[in-house]
């Protein structure tokens, strides 16, 4: 074990903490950009530190691939390779089965691969991913489980709950620095509570440093996913850091952290930045649109960023496509947003004021009073009163 | 042509600075390609109307490096002293020299670009070329000592900067290892720290040709400059 968590402040199931990690002190719910090929697309590390980014995502598949964990290892791991001093934590590459299922084949022994780079077969075992995650030397690693997409149906949801436990052993057992890495082990289960449950006992008997909540953000329904949510958080132990793979939305996050979680990842802020759309408190603002031509607005006039501050709407409208610095003035700015998201969700908890900043921020998104009954719902069962926000 | 493309010029000129508003800097353009008599001409003719500045257009579309001195001086030699010169398509440090000889102010070029797209760093020595030995870092890929390509293999696990003594942020913070990996994966941040040192350091040359014209010895520094370079160039052979 290789971290500490200490819980600062609750707000009945949400909680704020302090997670201490190799490299970095973070604060928790913290959101983590993810910088798959070892960057985030366009971003200095400087700016990163500078937006307050606590912990970065590597992807050990994309790695492995180029420039290799050898390599890496060799220049003294991930952290030197890309002059990044604050935290990171790497997948296993287990998302890539179900993302790349079509050059994917899944036994027990591990998952075969077609090589995107030279199309030569690649076996990922469970030692294999730990050894690469060893190699690459992030704060900390994720045990390779078998992941399965929500949406499907049937035994295999089963039989990859199971598998995962085993593959959790085979992990446990490759791991050589324990004392600097720490591993978290995955729940999967897809939707079915039972499978969820007998998961995420047979994690916790583990006794790992963390948990993660996987499987999910892959396209099932809102009312299930926070379901599983709720009912992962409940069950895992108080004293340790929960995170939540691939979520996600800003509203997303908000949910989950009243639900008791900690952690999360996404791709969404840095690739919708991509596509000209830059995160607001109201949802999304479409720079591409012909109503920004004019618009000399900052992005958001309420927020600290750079990008706010010296930019206007009408001369990102101009970039966004056209010119690299539009995804990277956006994606600053987006990622800006989701780091002041996890301040204020955890200065808010400290600071016992979670219900109205959640009240505050539905508000905002949804001025009209039509907040998503699956909102309605979590945030009933998370014990926060959000009816001044609700019109029916 | 060329004596179109003059007479043009010149009564474009004209109509420009009619309309142009009170107060608003304009530079007249002198034109006149390859054509010796046609340039002076021009020159002649801008230089006894109204503007700020002259803007010499037309050079670094093929003319060679042995006509382009006379070219220029044709030009800058009927030129007043006391406004700018601003010239567009000179980019290689040589080409930049002789417009700097030659009397121009001002440079602009999509070199630099060019460089950070090909994935060029520049690592040519800004220092001011008085020691005889130049420090170069040993690069046998047949570069040409004045920049590297970072897509080189041979970079793959160089943990050390693109210039030793640079201070730029890339140079200050990056490695040639984690740029050529940048390359490798099409990642945009390879071209954000290469134009960033790109520019630092052809701005650093710069620098150092206005630090040598004011201690005097420009023409020493561009001959000392030039020579070391096709020395480079002839041991490459």
């Amino acid at each position: 074990m290789a971290l500490r968590f200490e819980v600062l402040g609750r707000f009945n199931r949400a909680r704020a903490a302090q997670l201490t990690l190799p490299h970095f002190v973070c604060q928790t719910p913290l959101f983590m950009p993810v910088g798959t090929q070892g960057t985030i697309k366009g971003l200095t590390t400087d700016q990163l530190e500078e937006i307050g980014c606590q912990i970065i995502l590597g992807n050990t598949y994309h790695l492995a691939l180029r420039p290799t964990s050898e390599l890496i290892d060799e220049l003294g791991g991930l952290h030197k390779f890309i002059n990044w001093p604050r935290a990171l934590l790497t997948d296993s590459g287990g998302f890539q089965m179900v993302s790349l299922l079509h050059l994917a084949d899944i036994t027990e022994k591990g998952v075969t691969f077609q090589s995107p780079v030279d199309g030569k077969p690649m076996l990922l075992t469970p030692e294999e991913s730990i050894q690469i995650q060893n190699r690459i030397g992030a704060d900390i690693i994720m045990a390779l489980d078998d992941v399965v997409r929500t949406t499907i149906t049937g035994p295999r949801i089963e039989e990859a709950m199971y598998r995962t436990l085993r593959w959790v052993d085979r992990c446990i057992a490759a791991h050589k620095r324990p004392h600097e890495q720490n591993l978290f082990g995955i729940v999967q289960g897809g939707l079915d509570p039972v499978l969820r449950d007998i998961c995420v006992r047979g994690l916790v008997d583990r006794n790992l440093p963390g948990y993660a909540i996987g499987g999910l953000a892959g396209g099932e329904d809102k009312d299930s996913f926070w379901r599983v949510v709720a009912q992962c958080t409940a069950a895992l132990p108080e004293d340790k850091p929960r995170y939540v793979m691939g979520v996600g939305y800003p509203l997303d996050i908000v949910v989950c952290s009243a639900l008791g979680a900690d952690m999360y990842d996404c791709v969404y802020p840095t690739r919708t930045a991509r596509f000209g759309t830059a995160l607001v408190p109201e949802g999304v603002l479409k720079l591409k649109h012909n109503a920004m031509v004019n618009d000399t607005r900052p992005i958001d006039p309420k927020c600290a960023c750079m990008v706010c501050k010296n930019y206007t709407r009408a001369y990102i409208h101009c970039l966004v496509t056209k010119d690299a610095m539009g995804s990277q003035l956006l994606s600053y700015h987006n990622l800006y947003y989701m780091l002041q998201l996890s301040r204020n969700l955890h200065s808010s908890i400290v600071e016992g004021r979670f219900p109205e900043f959640v009240c505050d921020f539905l508000q905002k998104m949804f001025p009209k009073g039509d907040v998503p009954e699956w909102v309605c719902n979590a945030m009933d069962v998370a014990g926060i009163d959000i009816s001044s926000c609700c019109s029916s | 042509r060329n004596k179109t493309s003059v007479d043009r010029t010149v009564k474009w000129l004209d109509e420009c600075i009619a309309r142009s508003p009170a107060g608003g800097a304009v530079f007249g353009s002198i034109v006149g390609g390859s054509n010796i008599e046609e340039r002076k001409r021009c020159a002649q003719e801008v230089a006894v109307r109204n503007v700020s500045g002259y803007w010499i257009g037309g050079f670094g579309l093929g003319e060679s490096m042995e006509e382009r001195p006379s070219l220029l001086n044709a030009v800058t030699d009927n030129l007043p002293k006391d406004w700018p010169r601003m010239i567009c398509g000179l980019g290689l440090p040589e080409e930049v020299l002789q417009g700097v000889a030659a009397g121009v102010d001002l440079f602009d070029s999509a070199y630099i670009y060019h460089l950070t797209i090909g994935g060029f760093a520049l690592t040519f020595p800004l220092d001011r070329m008085e020691k005889n030995d130049y420090n170069y870092q040993l690069s046998d890929q047949g570069s040409d000592r004045t920049k590297i390509n970072l897509r080189a293999t041979v970079y793959r696990k160089d943990a050390t900067p693109i210039v030793e003594d640079c201070c730029c942020y890339t140079c200050q913070n990056h490695t040639k290892a984690y740029i050529n990996h940048l390359l490798n994966v099409h990642e945009m941040l390879a071209q954000i720290l290469l134009e960033i040192h790109n520019t630092h350091h052809y701005l650093g040359f710069f620098r150092s040709i206005r630090e040598a014209i004011k201690e005097g010895c420009f023409e020493q520094f561009q001959k000392k400059f030039v020579q070391s370079r096709r020395e480079h160039l002839a041991a490459d052979v």
